[in-house]
């Protein structure tokens, strides 16, 4: 009676130690280098030794979150009806997003994400900061008079502006460039996808964007014209008939330290 | 009642816990160790920068590339933002004006261009039309001064949109081409060369199968061989032209991360490889690799940046005199991102600490480097005023050089021998030369001969202890740093010995006044002892010890010893040989006076005798004296002895050493009661001698108003001070008033 009581405990042990082995095999066949693990490829002959490790500075102040941003609203009295709206918040969906980038060498797209309640520009495709515009459109392609308004914030970035009538032949661009830019900061441009290539339809030498600040950029595009206003402000007005519809978005170069929010599309009136 | 549920429990619980120990010991010797790796200690950098860095241009200018030509002028292009591809370079000591080579590279920012310098300083530049067509072109310059003679652009591409060209110069001033290029609905890279004479190659792909490539980079070894290295997918790629064709290989291999933007030089033999690794979001290292075949095979991956934070864009650049190869990247490992620079020695396979170059607003981003004879410059565009603008940092390199270290007698602190082994080691290079030189710093003139790692340097003799052995290794021809060891050479005993008659005046200690002469010949003894004076400061060790027959060890302290010592032999009086044997400290052993003779000393105990039945001695001063110095006259003397003489060839009757003497103030005065005075003379049956009538007696420093009669008692002396037992004696000598007195307190003052 004893020894069959005793017989439950031992066999729980035997199993558990058994386990325990077989975990440590199977631990033990785990490398740290997965490709080296898969390849299996005969270790080098020549061995360099690692160099001395990086140093490191002070630890980084956490990046300051961006204060709330402006509101959405629309200084043309005569925006009708909200085609689309979206503060970003509660939400990290892009799947109704495109990203259209200004080159056509890329392997994969750039990188916009949702991270905080706003839009962010992350980098190019690879995650590395590349020099070439990128946009992220949204909308109908038959969308064609109305006004897209967005606040933006930069804390870096070469420039930043919205995309309106983005269509497969290209889209019609705002762009602000920083204060420190050399030449025009204020630039309508229309992107022509077929060539890669940005014709600037106007341009101004206003004030540029200052980092860390919230502006308020809106493109109205109405028959031929386009008018692009900056915290409210006209700055910047042409007429170009190339594009007659096409979707909205942003617009920045595919080097990150750029925010979005409070994006909003609202139609315009026919202009005929 | 057993109970066997208790005893089986425990023998298992038991069994349990030993296995469980067995297996976290196994668990221990097979995971993965999970400490950090063990880097290899800082190695010292051969580039000296500059203190500030030079903005090279002043309008909105991007991707810049720089080359130093054999003058070591720097000569950069880089994309303006108007489109313009602009040529500057300092050849009058900085930057002045600009060419435009182009128009057209608008469309995006991201052209690479490329620059590199071939034999007889020819530039060759290539670039991409971006927005323009989009194709590949090449141009060569012709330097002269700080004027460039450009030639016709050349259409590389075939047509088809392209980007990212970059070209290397060959020896033969033939450049090699790489550019990316859409014929197949992927961007696939290409080459083509463009020959000295100005003829094109044809268009060959290291690669093909139709698939995303970026960032082609190309160098020329000195067998000619092209050696490209590029992005594919998300992998680097490495292509060689060789025997008709391109054979590839992956190089960076890390299935699931995104390896990009690759860079590739070469010594002319080896070549090295770096490219930016994707680890994770925000998170790119800086990796390495070398092949010393040719590219056939590869080392092992390194991180020349492998921190938390963003590192791309490698640069490498080779340095013929420095002997690295030098790699640039852009870094925010610490605050902005900021060039970083690093430095390989492929020698010793040992790389530098990273140094952050800049430390400007802004981003620092894209950097080129780029070596001359002499000169290390890298280029970047950075924003530190707003607009990017090209940057361009000199350093100075210096050439490399390979030190060691020299260690003598395996790092002993002293030797025996007269050759002492020298044991070379290079601090991780390969020298093959080297100087040595003893005692004398290195000079130019001191003696190239091949390197050897070990070797028996003979010491010269000299009267140093302490020998210095200065060494420098040299490779090609460049001297490293000089080092040196020193070593205490003491091959012998370096000693004084000396054994005196023990009754020699002034000397400590004295022996016990025994009533005889305290003077003598130095080898003569009436006693059974000797004075034994052994110094040898000068020896190099020290000397320990010493001993003699009869005499076992004896310490010898702060290298002197000085005591009494007992004669060896008998007690019979005669000639006592015998050597005294010394040793220091490094157990060198020397016989004194010499290896092959002995000190003498004669044992004499026996007085000489004064004839006074056959002659009649006597001994004569002054009948009157007006001063204390008089001289005395000795006639008649025949002294024997049956030791002193012989050894000397005196005359039989001549056998003593000198005279013993003694004043008194009254004619008859018992020998005891007189203070004697030995007295060196040259033996003879006459002679003269002048003495001191005052020795002697008393009078200290009260010399006046002792005139008076005086009378000088003689004995004679042989050589162990033994006294005659006869006197003489003088007449009276009165010394008159008014006497003068000597200067000296010597009772002798000539003989």
């Amino acid at each position: 009676m004893n020894q069959v009581i005793s017989t439950k405990p031992r066999t729980v042990l035997y199993v558990f130690v058994v386990a325990l082995f077989s975990a440590a095999m199977l631990l033990s066949s785990c490398g740290t280098d997965g490709a080296a693990q898969a390849e299996q490829a005969p270790p080098p002959e020549d061995i360099i030794p690692d160099p001395p490790p990086m140093p490191t500075g002070e630890p980084r102040a956490p990046t300051p979150t961006p204060p709330p941003a402006p509101s959405a609203e629309t200084s043309l009295a005569d925006a009708s009806a909200t085609l689309a709206t979206t503060d970003f918040e509660g939400t990290t969906d892009l799947s109704t997003w495109e990203v259209v980038d200004g080159t056509d060498l890329v392997r994969e797209p750039s990188i916009w994400e949702i991270q905080d309640g706003r839009l962010s520009q992350i980098s190019d495709g690879d995650g590395i900061p590349s020099m070439y515009p990128t946009a992220l459109v949204t909308g109908e392609t038959d969308w064609s008079n109305y006004v897209v308004t967005s606040a933006v914030y930069a804390t870096g970035n070469d420039e930043v502006g919205l995309v309106v009538r983005a269509n497969d032949t290209g889209y019609y661009v705002f762009r602000l460039l920083p204060a420190t830019s050399g030449g025009p900061t204020r630039i309508l441009s229309r992107y022509d996808a077929a060539a890669v290539d940005y014709e600037d339809l106007a341009t101004s030498d206003g004030d540029g964007y200052e980092l860390e600040r919230w502006y308020t950029l809106q493109v109205a595009v109405q028959g031929d014209q386009i008018r692009a206003f900056v915290d409210g402000e006209l700055v910047l007005e042409t007429s170009d008939a190339t594009l007659k519809q096409g979707r909205a978005g942003v617009y920045g170069f595919a080097l990150g330290d750029l925010q979005f929010d409070n994006f909003t599309v609202q139609a315009l009136p026919d202009t005929q | 009642m057993v109970n066997y549920r208790t005893m089986l429990t425990r023998r298992h619980r038991l069994v349990a816990v030993g296995m469980a120990l067995l297996l976290i010991v196994t668990l221990v010797m097979v995971m993965p160790a999970a400490v950090p790796a063990v880097h290899a200690q800082p190695y010292p950098a051969t580039i000296e920068w500059e203190d500030d860095p030079q903005r090279a241009n002043n309008e909105d200018s991007f991707h810049p590339w720089i080359a130093v030509d054999g003058n070591d002028n720097s000569h950069i292009i880089y994309v303006a933002d108007n489109g313009r591809l602009r040529y500057m370079n300092d050849v009058d000591g900085s930057f002045g004006g600009t060419q435009e080579l182009a128009r057209g590279l608008d469309g995006n920012r991201d052209p690479y261009v490329a620059i590199d310098v071939g034999p007889n300083n020819l530039l060759h530049v290539v670039y991409v039309s971006v927005g323009s067509g989009n194709d590949v072109y090449y141009r060569r310059g012709t330097p002269d001064g700080a004027n460039v003679s450009w030639g016709n652009a050349i259409q590389l591409s075939g047509g088809s949109k392209s980007f990212a060209a970059h070209v290397s110069a060959d020896n033969s001033g033939d450049a090699h081409v790489v550019w990316i290029e859409n014929r197949c609905g992927e961007y696939e890279v290409f080459h083509r060369e463009v020959f000295a004479e100005g003829n094109v190659s044809g268009i060959t792909s290291p690669i093909g199968g139709c698939r995303f490539h970026n960032r082609p980079q190309v160098t020329v070894t000195d067998d000619g061989k092209a050696h490209a290295v590029f992005q594919r997918d998300r992998e680097v790629y490495y292509a060689r032209y060789d025997q008709g064709g391109w054979i590839h290989q992956n190089l960076s291999n890390t299935s699931g991360r995104n390896s990009l933007n690759p860079t590739i030089t070469t010594d002319g033999e080896d070549l090295y490889v770096a490219w930016g690794e994707g680890i994770a979001t925000g998170n790119h290292d800086v990796l390495f690799r070398r092949s010393t075949d040719g590219g056939d095979n590869w080392s092992n991956t390194v991180a020349m940046s492998d921190g938390p934070e963003f590192a791309s864009f490698p640069n490498l650049t080779w340095s013929e005199s420095a002997q690295r190869a030098y790699i640039v990247w852009s870094d925010n490992a610490v605050n902005n991102r900021e060039i970083w620079v690093r430095e390989f020695d492929p020698s010793n396979a040992r790389t530098t600490e990273a140094d952050k170059l800049t430390n400007l607003n802004d981003e620092s981003t894209l950097p080129v480097i780029a070596a001359g004879p002499t000169r290390v410059d890298t280029a970047w565009q950075d924003k530190v005023d707003g607009p990017r603008r090209v940057y361009r940092w000199r350093g100075t390199t210096e050439e490399s050089t390979c030190n060691g270290a020299l260690i003598l007698e395996g790092g002993a602190e002293s030797t025996r021998n007269t050759s002492v082994t020298a044991a070379i080691t290079p601090d991780n290079c390969q020298p093959d030369q080297m100087k040595l030189s003893v005692d004398e710093p290195i000079t130019e003139d001191t003696q190239l001969q091949p390197y050897q790692a070990s070797l028996a340097l003979p010491i010269p003799s000299d009267d140093v202890c302490e020998r210095t052995v200065y060494g420098q290794l040299f490779v090609n021809g460049r001297g490293g740093d000089v080092f040196s060891d020193s070593i205490v050479v003491d091959p012998a005993v370096t000693a004084q010995v000396s054994v005196r008659n023990p009754y020699l005046p002034g000397q400590t200690p004295a022996l016990t006044n025994d009533g005889r002469a305290q003077d003598g010949a130095l080898n003569y003894t009436r006693v059974r002892q000797a004075r034994l004076n052994i110094s040898g400061s000068s020896d190099c060790s020290g000397l320990r010890a010493f001993s003699m027959p009869g005499i076992s060890t004896q310490t010898i302290t702060n290298n002197v010893y000085r005591d009494f010592v007992r004669l060896p032999g008998n007690e019979a009086q005669g000639e006592k040989t015998f050597q005294v044997t010394v040793t220091d400290g490094l157990d060198n052993r020397a016989s004194f006076p010499s290896a092959g003779t002995s000190f003498s000393m004669i044992y004499d105990t026996t007085a000489p005798i004064l004839d006074t039945e056959a002659f009649s001695p006597t001994v004569t001063g002054p009948v009157s004296a007006t001063s204390i110095l008089v001289d005395l006259s000795f006639a008649e003397i025949a002294v024997e002895d049956n030791l002193y003489g012989r050894a000397e060839n005196l005359p039989v009757d001549q056998s003593f050493w000198g005279i013993w003497v003694a004043n008194s103030r009254t004619p008859d005065v018992e020998d005891s009661e007189l203070n004697w005075t030995a007295v060196r003379v040259q033996p003879g049956t006459s002679f003269t001698a002048e003495w001191n009538l005052f020795n002697g007696l008393g009078y200290g420093a009260n010399l006046t108003n002792r005139e008076g009669a005086y009378y000088v008692h003689v004995k004679f002396l042989d050589g162990a001070g033994n006294p005659s037992v006869e006197t003489i004696r003088s007449e009276v000598i009165n010394l008159q008033p008014g006497y003068s007195l000597i200067q000296t307190s010597l009772p002798l003052v000539r003989r």
